[in-house]
């Protein structure tokens, strides 16, 4: 137990240090601003892994809720508001939409949340288009600059990896506090929380709350890193693509919006400029991933170290509780 | 309040209130459609009193109990606890009354470990299952109830499993130590023997029979003679409606009850 835990938090700071030094490897612009891209998304996804993993809550509206933020950016930019107005307006527009998100949802559980946040996302969708005196309707809003220095490829990196390794590690809090416990006691069952005393629709609509703030602040700085926002990116597409990136990653995993986040974002962007047809591989992957590694990469690979492991001479060292009896259920614990 | 039941102030001088009933039903019906599940049931429950509620398959004991915890809205009657009408009062708010109870099918947090369970019932929806600013603490007040709890049940050396590979019998203890965490001042038991083998079932009988003799206990049970051994009183119901109502040696005597649980086909 303790080595395994020594080994995760070393291939953390490996990880971490790779992600440091990755500007001091000679690297294009291009690469370091699909590095800022995959790291923004991982942000996104890692809002909708925790509604999903810890509360059970998959959520087809993180998409909407993240544009919410970039429209609040764009239009104070706009407005020729300075950035600390900006960042402000942008927090309060996620607060206030991820609340009615919450309100909406919060009495709802499963297919049917899934529908409620769909459906609000569809409602921010038509608003981006419709409302264009505040959204510049098809058009968007274009020319939204980050402030300072942080229009330097290279600075921006540093800025959106310091805020990815922030929220990664707030999630990481939460979802181990009481409160993240309370919500896995209400994804494995409901009926037994409320018989605990647990006002269930309270606890749902403090996760979206946290989850929705994620989002928020994912939303902040892609519009802050594509200076440009339109309707398309509260489409539902972005949303789906999200829930993607969770369960290619492994949902409720630590690791997974960022390793799912990789994949997307290197197919849609790299593999696109070879072949056409790359939601069609994005789509090859998915169903791989789903008929064989239901956990997820990050779910499923220290599954198979472990039976790996388990076929060698030694045994499984004691305390290292071999989750594979759970056969497909993902695995949900918050290891890396 | 028309209680049918004679109220008489029981001697025990703890509980809640000083001897006044713990948990009263007055009337209590429940029609499902042209169904009527539970029809015209009353019963008071004294501080301290073991009470069991028997009866065969489809008697409505279940709806009963539902109607108690607050899962299931009455269609006539009311119910009081601790002296307040609860009728239309929510699960979590019994809860938070005080109601402890289990569920007959094992309602457990099945991907969560023992311990995370007990914790997570311990904190019962108060301001502690709220606190998402830092990690759960390995050592502070609820877990170290939590730990109380598990080592009342036999479960403490299983508390880092996760619940999916505890045995049935294993659940069903969980299941009480959840349900006892939270310090209940009532404690109802739906069924909790059911689908245990032989020796399960004794494990558990003895665990039931060893709570404290303060806490009142109300149990629903199908098996007559768990139910007779555990309770002070017990309560027999065949569909929806009360048969007889008295300690153990008089129903286990009655010769409607017999009838019910020996059949009744020398009657025809």
């Amino acid at each position: 137990m303790n080595r395994r835990m020594l080994v995760n938090i070393g291939l953390l700071g490996l990880l971490l240090v790779v992600l440091l030094a990755l500007p001091y490897f000679g690297v294009s612009n291009f690469v370091l601003g699909l590095a800022s891209t995959i790291l923004i998304a991982a942000v996104l996804a890692s809002s909708v892994n925790f509604l999903g993993g810890d509360g059970g809550m998959v959520s087809l509206g993180h998409g909407a809720i993240a544009a919410a933020s970039a429209y609040a950016v764009g239009w104070a930019s706009r407005q020729g508001l300075d950035s600390t107005t900006q960042v402000l307006l942008a927090l309060g527009v996620t607060l206030v939409v991820s609340f009615i998100y919450g309100l909406l949802s919060m009495r709802t559980s499963g297919i049917y949340f899934l529908m409620v946040t769909l459906a609000v996302g569809m409602l921010i969708y038509g608003l981006a288009f419709r409302l264009s005196s505040v959204t510049g309707g098809e058009n968007g809003i274009s020319g939204i600059a980050a402030p300072g220095d942080l229009h330097e490829e290279w600075i921006y990196y540093y800025f959106v990896l310091g805020i990815f390794v922030l929220t990664t590690a707030a999630l990481w809090v939460v979802s181990n506090s009481p409160f993240g416990a309370s919500l896995r006691g209400l994804r494995d069952s409901e009926s037994r929380m409320r018989s605990l005393g647990y006002n269930v629709a309270q606890y749902k609509l403090g996760a979206f709350m946290i989850s929705g703030t994620v989002a928020g602040i994912a939303g902040l700085l892609a519009v802050w890193h594509i200076n440009f926002v339109s309707p398309s990116s509260a489409g539902v597409e972005r949303s789906v693509l999200l829930v993607v990136m969770v369960i290619l990653g492994g949902i409720g995993t630590l690791l997974g919006p960022l390793i799912g986040a990789s994949i997307v974002v290197l197919v849609e962007n790299v593999l696109s400029s070879y072949v056409d047809r790359w939601p069609t591989a994005l789509g090859l992957i998915f169903i791989l991933v789903i008929l064989f590694a239901r956990a997820g990469v990050a779910g499923s690979v220290p599954k198979v170290l472990a039976k790996l492991r388990g076929r060698g001479p030694s045994a499984a060292p004691p305390g290292d509780r071999s989750s594979s009896k759970g056969a497909p259920a993902p695995e949900r614990n918050h290891t890396p | 309040m028309n209680t049918a039941t004679e109220m008489a102030p029981a001697s025990d001088p703890q509980g809640s209130g000083a001897g006044a009933p713990v948990l009263v039903i007055d009337d209590l019906g429940k029609r499902y459609g042209g169904v009527q599940a539970v029809d015209g049931i009353s019963l008071v429950l004294e501080p301290g009193e073991r009470f069991g509620v028997i009866g065969p398959n489809g008697a409505g004991k279940t709806t009963l109990f539902k109607m108690i915890a607050g899962d299931v809205p009455p269609t006539a009657g009311a119910v009081h606890l601790f002296g307040k009408d609860v009728t239309t009062m929510s699960t979590a708010r019994r809860a938070r009354m005080g109601v402890g109870r289990t569920f007959q099918i094992s309602n457990l947090f099945r991907d969560m470990t023992v311990f995370d369970n007990v914790r997570v019932a311990a904190r019962g929806g108060t301001s502690k299952a709220r606190v998402f600013w830092m990690p759960q603490r390995a050592k502070d007040d609820v877990s170290e109830r939590s730990i109380e709890a598990l080592e009342s049940v036999g479960l403490a050396d299983r508390r880092n499993l996760t619940v999916a590979n505890l045995s049935h019998g294993e659940q069903r203890q969980l299941e009480i130590a959840m349900a006892l965490v939270g310090e209940p001042s009532i404690l109802l038991l739906d069924e909790p023997a059911a689908g245990l083998s032989a020796v399960e079932r004794a494990t558990l009988k003895s665990l039931i029979e060893n709570l404290p003799r303060t806490l009142p206990i109300l149990l629903i049970e199908h098996d007559m003679t768990l139910a007779l051994g555990l309770t002070d009183r017990v309560m027999c119901m065949e569909n929806g409606r009360h048969v007889v109502t008295g300690t153990p040696a008089e129903v286990r005597d009655n010769e409607t009850v017999r009838e019910i649980y020996l059949g009744r086909r020398d009657k025809k």
